[in-house]
């Protein structure tokens, strides 16, 4: 008898239990993906070899470029993954909460990621979340922190920041001596055509001081691709990319030297990522006898077909 | 072929075989049930079935040769006259060889202004009379159980009495007409016994429970006595009112008619100690006998072969002395010490024949209704599953079980636009109680039920996601209609409509409803 009253009271305790969510799932959906914001480049290890002038130094560029910025959206993605395997630990009718957990890779660690939802009155959803993490018995500081407006990940608009400083204070940056120093902010939208994707790195480490990244992603395959970088020498370098779907490609380089002096040229490149026009102005003068690009000779740079965008 | 025609032909086969030593004496029956009365009257449900009893007993016991046993069951007023006159031509030729003949004529039926009701005909009681009275028959019975039958007996010399006058003597010659009620009375018919009450202490009566002597015969007077005193004491609590039989008896010669003769063999014997008021039902629990046995003499019943239920109810609150027995060809002794005591949910009269299981394999659906399941937080599955049902166990009618049913699906969610994949996985289980109605081979069917269900969904598209899981417990109702194809198989409906408790985002609490369409298979007799 005793056993069988137990048994209903573990049976009511059970009743109406469980991680069965819509709701969940669209918090999740608020947050960002790998779809979302990496970026897609022609592959160069696929350029041919080419005849002289030979391949596009320029489009070459892109490769580590782009790689760089996939691995910080692969860091990113690490602390976004760690929130979409587990459900929430809690629950309000326009919030969630996961955590707070043990960091497993960061002992004496913890980490909680907070998510709220509000609604404009077009009925839209805003969701704004927080990616914090303390030593065991400290203030929760975020390390990562975002919103995103729209219904889910694939059509929307969002931006957050990644706080490579707060990690380093935490002790919980796994590659100090490459990663940034200061604060990544991400900015992506999905809303049209083109996808847009906006990066800014404030950094005091490796090859880079300062690095501004800019994606556009059309649906016919085309796109534009946008960074500037700040060498050690404080040269600061822009390059404004357009592609075709089939990789060929025209880029415009800007040298900036000074604040009132910049040198600029452009190149073009096709399918195979083989230059095919340069318009370098500073060719053959005596500064730079074989021009910015160093693929003019003699003041005679490469004259073709270059795409139009 | 049912039970009770089986014992019909096996003791038609029996009388053929050997039939009962009543010397000399050539007896006809002409045996009538009709339900119906024609416009402006019920449709009677027990007629047919007292004609089947009276004709079985006249045959096996009552020394009336199957081929001298008219039954007509649902005749006009035509064919009714054409028999009687078969059977009176018969008579004539039989005394025209020098046998004694006894001519009887049952009738179970409307009779109303004066009239037995066949369908839209009318036989009037005073011309049936005449014709039993011109009937070529040394002796001319006849037994009406209809309402008003006593108007028959308008006549000098009619009783409405307990008992008849009769003197000791041979050699009858005469008419005698027993009715079932008074002119001004009601007949009633009752579901209990499943027959009217009249013939069902008629029947009771010739099969032994009227052999007040002891000597194995029950005579005209005795089947008369104990009918009209058993009729008078069920009858008196309803509410149509007492029902009295009444009689005209003018046998010439004076004397008494044995009615049928009980054999040595098969019967149920009820021995000197036992006392009370015993039920006999057969094998389908229809009573076919009462004995109101009083202590000091042992009572014989003549029943063919078969499984009987004997049951005998005890004090109020204290229930039924239940046994099941088995006729052959050899007395079986009722023994009160071996009978079961049963509380009176289980009294087999009324249908409880023991509790009996049965399991059910079937295929259907579930579906969800509400806003919830609108938002798609709750798609339709398909459902396979099983379950077991134990019937008239908790009492007469009433039926539990328990069930088991695996389920799943694919659906998506949507979101503005933008669709996720999902497969859904489910196992549930309840535990029911219910009543159950049964009309023939189709039984209806309804109770509640209290379930658990466990709910699984993966997103087999986005293996970011993880999976979900679900479980509650849910109150429900459920019904099911079930129709008995066989001895063991039925096809069933079963449908179930809960309430389930869903709280995990917010209290979106929801109704679903479930369908199994299915094969049920029943175990033991």
């Amino acid at each position: 008898m005793r056993s069988g009253i137990s048994g209903v009271i573990v049976l009511a305790v059970l009743a109406g239990c469980g991680t069965w969510s819509n709701e969940d799932i669209a918090f999740v959906e608020a947050l960002p993906t790998s779809q979302a914001l990496k970026v897609a480049l022609p592959d160069p290890a696929a350029q041919a070899l080419c005849a002289p002038p030979g391949s596009s130094e320029v489009w070459a560029w892109a490769k580590p470029a782009g790689d760089g910025i996939n691995a910080l959206v692969d860091l990113l993605l690490s602390f976004v993954d760690v929130v979409k395997s587990v459900t929430p630990s809690g629950r309000a009718a326009d919030a969630r909460t996961w955590g707070p957990f043990d960091d497993q890779k960061h002992p004496g660690k913890e980490v909680r990621v907070r998510m709220t939802r509000t609604r404009d009155s077009d009925g839209v959803p805003t969701y704004a979340y927080w990616f914090e993490a303390r030593p065991k018995g400290g203030e929760f500081q975020a390390i990562l922190e975002g919103s995103f407006r729209g219904e889910s990940a694939r059509a929307g608009r969002g931006e957050f920041a990644l706080r490579f400083d707060t990690l380093r204070a935490l002790g919980m940056d796994d590659h100090p001596d490459t990663d940034p120093t200061g604060v990544l902010a991400v900015q992506y939208d999905k809303t049209g055509d083109p996808r847009t994707v906006g990066l800014d790195i404030q950094s005091k480490t490796g090859s880079l001081a300062a690095f501004d990244y800019g994606f556009a992603g059309y649906a016919s395959g085309n796109g534009f691709f946008r960074y500037a970088f700040t060498n050690e020498q404080q040269q600061q370098y822009v390059v404004d990319a357009h592609f075709g779907a089939a990789g060929e490609g025209r880029a415009d380089v800007t040298v900036v030297l000074s604040s009132t002096w910049s040198l600029g040229f452009s190149e073009c490149w096709d399918a195979a990522g083989c230059v095919t026009d340069v318009k370098d102005p500073n060719a053959g003068t005596l500064l730079f006898p074989d021009g910015l690009s160093k693929l003019c000779q003699g003041g005679q740079c490469p004259s073709g077909a270059c795409p139009a965008f | 072929m049912k039970i009770r025609d089986a014992a019909t032909v096996i003791a038609l086969a029996a009388s053929l075989a050997s039939p009962p030593a009543l010397a000399a004496e050539r007896r006809l029956a002409l045996v009538i049930g009709q339900p119906d009365g024609g416009a402006g009257s019920v449709v009677l449900r027990y007629a047919e079935r007292d004609a089947r009893r009276i004709h079985g007993i006249l045959i096996r016991l009552g020394g009336v040769l199957g081929t001298d046993a008219r039954l007509l069951l649902s005749p006009g007023e035509t064919e009714v006259r054409r028999a009687l006159s078969d059977l009176a031509e018969r008579s004539r030729e039989a005394g025209a060889k020098g046998d004694r003949t006894v001519l009887l004529v049952y009738y179970s039926g409307h009779a109303r202004d004066g009239a037995l009701r066949l369908r839209e005909n009318r036989l009037e009681l005073s011309e049936l009379k005449r014709l039993l009275e011109l009937a070529p028959a040394d002796v001319r019975i006849g037994l009406i159980d209809s309402c008003r039958s006593g108007a028959i007996t308008r006549a000098k010399g009619v009783r409405r009495a307990p008992a008849f006058e009769v003197a000791r003597a041979e050699g009858q010659r005469g008419l005698v007409l027993v009715t079932s009620s008074g002119a001004d009375e009601d007949s009633q018919e009752s579901d209990a016994i499943g027959g009217s009450f009249f013939t069902h202490h008629l029947a009771s009566a010739l099969l032994g429970d009227a052999d007040a002597s002891g000597d194995g015969k029950v005579t005209l007077a005795e089947a008369y006595a104990y009918a009209y005193a058993r009729t008078v004491a069920s009858t008196a609590d309803t509410a149509a009112g007492v029902q009295h039989p009444a009689y005209l008896y003018d046998l010439g010669g004076a004397g008494d008619v044995v009615l049928t003769e009980l054999p040595i063999g098969g019967a149920l014997v009820f021995p000197a100690a036992a006392e009370g008021s015993f039920v006999v039902l057969d094998g389908t629990h229809r009573a076919v006998a009462e004995v109101a046995k009083p202590a000091g003499a042992p009572r014989r019943l003549a029943l063919p072969a078969g499984r009987y239920t004997v049951k005998k109810r005890l004090a109020a609150g204290d229930g039924l002395l239940v046994q099941d027995l088995e006729l052959a060809s050899s007395p079986v002794e009722v023994d009160e010490g071996r009978m079961a005591r049963v509380p009176l949910t289980k009294d087999p009269q009324k249908g409880f024949g023991g509790s009996r299981w049965s399991l059910l394999a079937g295929l259907g659906g579930q579906r969800f209704f509400g806003p919830s399941a609108a938002s798609g937080l709750f798609p339709s599955v398909g459902l396979g599953g099983l379950e077991l049902m134990v019937r008239d166990d908790l009492g007469h009618g009433l039926s539990w079980g328990f069930d088991a049913a695996l389920g799943g699906g694919s659906s998506a969610l949507g979101f503005a636009g933008d669709t996720v994949a999902m497969r859904i996985g489910e196992l549930s289980g309840g535990g029911s109680i219910g009543k159950d109605f049964h009309a023939g081979p189709v039984t209806i069917s309804a109770g509640a039920r209290l379930a658990f269900i466990y709910l699984t969904r993966s997103f087999p598209e986005r293996p970011d996601l993880p999976s979900q899981y679900f479980f509650t417990l849910t109150p429900g109702l459920t019904g099911a209609v079930t129709w008995a194809f066989s001895d063991r198989f039925a096809a069933m409906a079963r449908v179930r409509g809960h309430y389930l408790f869903y709280n995990v985002d917010r209290n979106m609490s929801l109704g679903y409803a479930e369908m199994l369409l299915g094969v049920v298979y029943a175990f033991g007799n």
